[in-house]
């Protein structure tokens, strides 16, 4: 299933490169970053190695991260018990979301938007159907896209022994931040 | 027996017209902000209120009032487009523009999930088996909730379009969505959506489908153009009642369900009612009197058997198909109608001024059937034997026999045995006929068929022997054990047993010996009604009496009925009564469903089928349908609020009252949508009320109760009897004032005592202490006079006299001018506690002046005295004292003069002296600075400071001021 996931994002921006065409508009700067605040330990992590897509006409769009490119953790220490015990970024090695935006709104109208983003959100080979609330901000072509939500990790079957429980929150909160346009600037 | 001499007559039909059948609709009185607004939805609550969701707000309704919810802060109007309660109490409320809110309590709050709120109207809400909430969206398919999180179901996933119309829940806990592509079905199994179709492909006749309702195992398909259709909720067979077959009444906005029969609200022509069994139309209910009642937009059915409508701006509520009135039937009424008669067929026959009539069921083609009487004649009594012939009573003119098929009448007089013609009752079993006349009762037996030549007809008549001497007999009923039974006029009601008259009247027990109905209810108890004494129930020889006390409404009962549901109705006056034989509980229908000026005439009503019932009364002829579970439907009561002083607050909750919150009242309702006028209730404050209070009043105060514990009980009924309805309580106590408690009355106590136990306490110090300084004084009286009266003294002042008297007698006499004067301070300040130092300072002078003429100018005495300090206090003689130690303990010489100084400080007044002791020392009593310090501590104004340092004594003293 997460083969075939990469496949899937790898394929949709090959394909979209190939044709180059007028309705896709690719993910050129973004931050991704999570926050874990948990009784005893906040753990916080960014990332900026965020690929992905978005058609403008269907409002489709395919987005994928390589687990392991989380960086800024507290300690080296932490970061490995991520990559290792967590994330498990060896065996899971993307995350990735992609679906459709539910508001039929024109992805090309300069405008600030509130929409909401559905579609399969796969964390730790775990796929699982959100709904996300998305900030559009349309200016000449180029979409800057903000969100924040939340990530339960039983729902993605992310298991914590119980000795560090109380310094890893259940719920996660990640942020992101992406810029799409045409060329890559 | 009298020859029979048959008068044969053709029978003469006229066709009078198709008669006219309406529901009856009760228009509600909106609040004037939404009377110009449309209603977009209703909800009834677990709780019985109706929400009543408009694009001004949203509105509670008890039946009585309304209460308006306003939506955010700015009070700006919630748009209203759904409604629904879930389990937890929480009312969702979607509005036009996507937002989602809960109401919980009073308090309205936004739903504010992270996944954010549509962006479309909410259409509808349903719960599915898994509690999950489900809501349909105008434009954005289906979201459902999980409690955590919110997922969408849309055109993507299969689902049949995205611009839904409602949601509901089917018997196996699915959700079936309404869209404009056909019907979705829904569920989640183990996360995964599961959504199955049913569009034109599988032979649905619309894919618009509006409304739905679940009905058994099927589900009732409300469409935009071809009307309903039923789908099995297993097989998603689809059915196409005959109704839908030519629809032509518009889109169908809802759908509800009564016994055998369904309502389909439709866009354009109003109330469509189809027979759900056959799937005809039965009838079409448009506009009717002043009512507008051709658009409808919402049908609702509510848990106690009213159908809500809405259209347009009014909102009407019915009993739907379960109460129709015929008004108009062709060229003549259903008003004043005298008899009348279901036939087995269904054919409903009646008899008013106009004559007698009778309307086919199916056709409802009215026929006018033209008897050979003089227009006065009155048919009063009818009655259908085997052969389906009817037979029908008049007022003085005999009995007539109606062949409806071969269209033939003969009529039965005097001639034929029958000497009294006015039948006021007809009965009958098998060949055997019973009718009740002004002239007794009558036995009528035929044989043969009557309209065929050598068929034979007697009567036997029954007279006032049988019935203690009265010859009116008002009703024959013939029961299930073959007895016959009589309703006189004055003498009780009689049965005939086996050949033997047995009679039951005021003898028995009876209030009133005129019997107007009997009947027989499913467990073969007669039940009879009488003229002003209420309903008798015989159960063997004893009966049973029912009257305004027991649940009756009233007592001028018309007519009686029993079905087979052990239910008896009672018509009077002013409506009908359905009595629960089994639990005795009375249901009160009136003018509020649209029962009301029932004819006065006797025993026009008939049951149909074992649960119809019609009935003649002022506004035509009304069909009642009674279901089993009528008596189920009993106004709901609901303790609301608890207020003190009548304030906002709601103190439910709250058991203990203090003192001052001892203004209580309870806010309770009882919902009775249908006629909430009828509604009363009997409140009881126990350990207050001695009994049950009667009220019409939904709101019971109660002040300035004792303090204790009491318990409000509240019950409800729609007249009569309460007993047998539930009671809302609620115990509470009120708290004595806290100056009442036990533990502040004993505190008080103890406070009182120990403050008395401390004043007499202080008063025995106090005393001592003057004691104390009495004696003190007195001591000091003594030591001083003792002192003053020192003999060296008087000795040198007399040696000093004598010097001066030769020298200069001026002088001599002010001396001793000087001394009387001393003494006479003395003896004067003696009696004093304190003197001001200005008057102290004065004896000092008098008493340096008399020591100054002995020493001259080896003695000095020098004071400087600040003049603040001149009215400050200090025991009286204490300077005095002090410089007359001085110059006893010191030598005094020209070599070795000695030098006093007396100056003050703001506080304190001293007395310095230079020590140059005197070799022989005069024995010092040691009294005088031990008396000073004394007498200071005693009057508690501080110490004295004794210093002797530097060949300098020092005394320091304080100064007393007096507090001004």
């Amino acid at each position: 299933m997460r083969k075939i996931l990469i496949v899937v994002v790898l394929l949709f921006l090959t394909v979209a490169d190939i044709y180059a065409q007028q309705n896709i508009l690719r993910a050129r700067k973004s931050k991704v970053a999570f926050i874990s605040d948990a009784p005893l330990e906040l753990i916080k992590a960014s990332s900026n190695r965020l690929q992905g897509a978005i058609d403008t006409d269907k409002r489709t769009f395919a987005f994928s991260i390589p687990t392991d490119s989380f960086k800024g953790f507290n300690s080296p220490l932490q970061q490995e018990h991520f990559y290792e015990n967590y994330i498990e970024a060896k065996a899971y090695p993307v995350s990735t979301f992609e679906g459709k935006i539910i508001e039929q709104i024109d992805l090309l109208k300069n405008g600030i938007y509130a929409v909401r983003a559905k579609g399969q959100l796969n964390i730790h080979g775990e796929e699982q159907e959100r709904i996300i609330k998305v900030q559009l901000r349309i200016l000449d072509g180029v979409i800057y896209a903000e969100t924040t939500f939340t990530v339960l990790l039983t729902a993605h079957n992310i298991t914590i022994p119980k000795v560090v429980f109380q310094k890893i929150a259940e719920e996660i909160k990640v942020t992101v931040e992406v810029e799409f346009g045409k060329n890559q600037e | 027996m009298i020859k029979t001499l048959p008068v044969l007559f053709a029978l003469f039909l006229f066709v009078t017209g198709v008669s006219g059948q309406k529901a009856y609709f009760r228009s509600i009185r909106l609040p004037d902000e939404i009377q110009q607004t449309s209603i977009t939805c209703l909800y009834q609550s677990e709780n019985s209120y109706m929400w009543i969701g408009t694009s001004k707000g949203l509105y509670q309704f008890d039946g009585n009032d309304f209460v308006y919810f306003h939506g955010n802060e700015k009070k700006k109007p919630l748009q209203v487009s759904a409604l629904f309660m879930t389990p937890d109490q929480f009312l969702w409320i979607g509005t036009r523009t996507g937002e989602i809110y809960r109401l919980h309590g009073d308090s309205l709050q936004l739903f504010n999930p992270e996944e954010g709120n549509p962006k479309v109207a909410i259409t509808g809400f349903a719960n599915d088996k898994s509690g999950n909430l489900w809501f349909s969206t105008y434009g954005e398919g289906v979201y459902y909730y999980n409690g955590t999180h919110i997922y969408n179901i849309n055109s993507d996933d299969g689902l049949t379009d995205n611009y839904c119309y409602t949601v509901s829940p089917d018997e196996h806990g699915r959700i079936w969505v309404a869209t404009d592509g056909g019907i979705s079905v829904c569920s989640i199994e183990s996360g995964k959506k599961n959504i199955q179709k049913i569009t034109t492909k599988e032979g649905l006749p619309d894919n618009i489908v509006l409304s739905f309702k679940i009905s058994g195992s099927e589900v009732w398909v409300g469409m935009q153009d071809a009307g309903i259709c039923s789908v099995d909720q297993k097989t998603f067979k689809i059915s196409v009642p005959k109704a839908s077959e030519k629809w032509q009444y518009g889109p169908v906005t809802d759908i509800v369900s009564g016994k055998g029969w369904l309502w389909v609200s439709s866009e354009r022509n109003g109330i469509i009612c189809i027979e759900s069994v056959s799937g005809n139309i039965i009838e079409i209910y448009t506009n009717s009197d002043n009512l507008n009642i051709s658009r409808i937009s919402h049908l609702y059915a509510d848990n106690q058997g009213n159908k809500w409508i809405v259209t347009g701006s009014q909102l009407l509520l019915s009993l739907g198909h379960d109460l129709i009135q015929y008004t108009e039937f062709g060229r003549t009424t259903g008003k004043n109608i005298h008899s009348l008669l279901i036939n087995k067929s269904g054919n409903i026959w009646f008899s008013n001024d106009d004559g007698l009539f009778v309307t086919d069921k199916l056709n409802k083609q009215t026929n006018e059937i033209r008897l050979p009487l003089n227009k006065q004649t009155q048919i009063i009594s009818l009655y259908e034997d085997d052969h389906g012939y009817i037979w029908a009573g008049t007022f003085g003119s005999g009995l007539f026999c109606i062949d409806p098929e071969s269209k033939r009448i003969k009529l039965f007089n005097e001639s034929n045995g029958l000497s009294n013609g006015n039948i006021l009752s007809l009965t009958g079993k098998g060949n055997q006929m019973w009718l009740a006349t002004l002239g007794g009762a009558y036995y009528c037996t035929v044989t043969g068929d009557p309209f065929v030549s050598g068929s034979k007809i007697t009567f036997i008549n029954y007279g006032d022997q049988h019935f203690s001497g009265n010859n009116y007999i008002y009703s024959v009923f013939i029961d299930s054990r073959n007895r016959i039974w009589f309703g006189t006029d004055g003498k009780g009601i009689s049965v005939l047993e086996n050949g033997r008259f047995t009679n039951f009247d005021k003898e028995q027990g009876l209030k009133s010996n005129i019997v107007y109905s009997i009947t027989e209810d499913s467990d073969g108890q007669i039940w009879f009604s009488t003229a002003n004494a209420g309903i008798y129930r015989i159960t063997g020889k004893s009966l049973k009496n029912y009257t305004i006390e027991d649940g009756l409404s009233d007592i001028h009962i018309t007519g009686l009925l029993a079905d087979k549901n052990h239910h008896i109705l009672i018509v009077h006056n002013n409506g009908v009564d359905i009595l629960d034989t089994h639990t005795n509980v009375f249901l009160y229908f009136s003018k509020g469903v649209g029962l009301s000026e029932i004819n006065p005439d006797l025993n026009v009503c008939k049951l149909e089928r074992s649960d119809v019932a019609w009935l003649g009364t002022q506004n035509g002829l009304i069909r009642l349908q009674i279901p089993e579970d009528i008596l189920k439907r009993q106004p709901s009561l609901r303790l609301n609020k608890i207020s003190v002083f009548l304030g906002k607050e709601n103190y439910m909750g709250t058991h203990t009252f203090s003192y001052n919150q001892n203004h209580i009242s309870f806010h309770f309702n009882s919902f009775w949508f249908i006629e909430p006028e009828i509604v009363r209730y009997q409140i009881r404050l126990k350990g207050y009320d001695l009994g049950w209070i009667d009220t019409r009043n939904n709101l019971a105060t109660y002040s300035n109760l004792p303090p204790g514990n009491y318990t409000f009980e509240v019950r409800t009924s729609i007249k009569g009897n309460f007993a047998l309805n539930d009671i809302k309580s609620y115990t509470f106590n009120i708290r004595k004032p806290f100056w009442k408690s036990t533990w502040f009355i004993l505190v008080s106590i103890i406070g009182i005592i120990l403050i008395v136990y401390l004043i007499i306490l202080m008063r025995e110090k106090r005393l001592i202490l003057r004691d104390a300084v009495e004696r003190e004084k007195i001591m000091f009286q003594f030591q001083t006079l003792r002192s003053q009266v020192n003999p060296h003294f008087l000795f040198n002042s007399f040696s000093t006299l004598i010097t001066i008297i030769d020298e200069d007698k001026e002088v001599a006499i002010d001396y001793v001018e000087k001394l009387s004067l001393f003494f006479r301070n003395i003896l004067e300040y003696r009696e004093k506690d304190l003197i001001p130092v200005e008057e102290e300072l004065k004896l000092i002078d008098t008493y340096y002046y008399l020591q100054k003429q002995r020493y001259s100018e080896n003695l000095q005495l020098e004071i400087e005295v600040n003049k603040k300090t001149l009215n400050s206090l200090i025991p009286p003689m204490v300077l005095q004292m002090l410089v007359e130690n001085a110059i006893k303990h010191n030598v005094i010489s020209a070599e070795m003069p000695l030098s006093i100084n007396i100056f003050t400080s703001d506080e304190h007044i001293t007395v310095r002296n230079n020590i140059q002791r005197k070799k022989d020392k005069e024995p010092s009593t040691g009294i005088g600075i031990t008396n000073i310090r004394k007498r200071y501590a005693l009057l508690g104004f501080g110490d004295i400071q004794i210093t002797a340092e530097n060949d300098q004594f020092t005394v320091q003293l304080p100064l007393i001021y007096s507090e001004k």
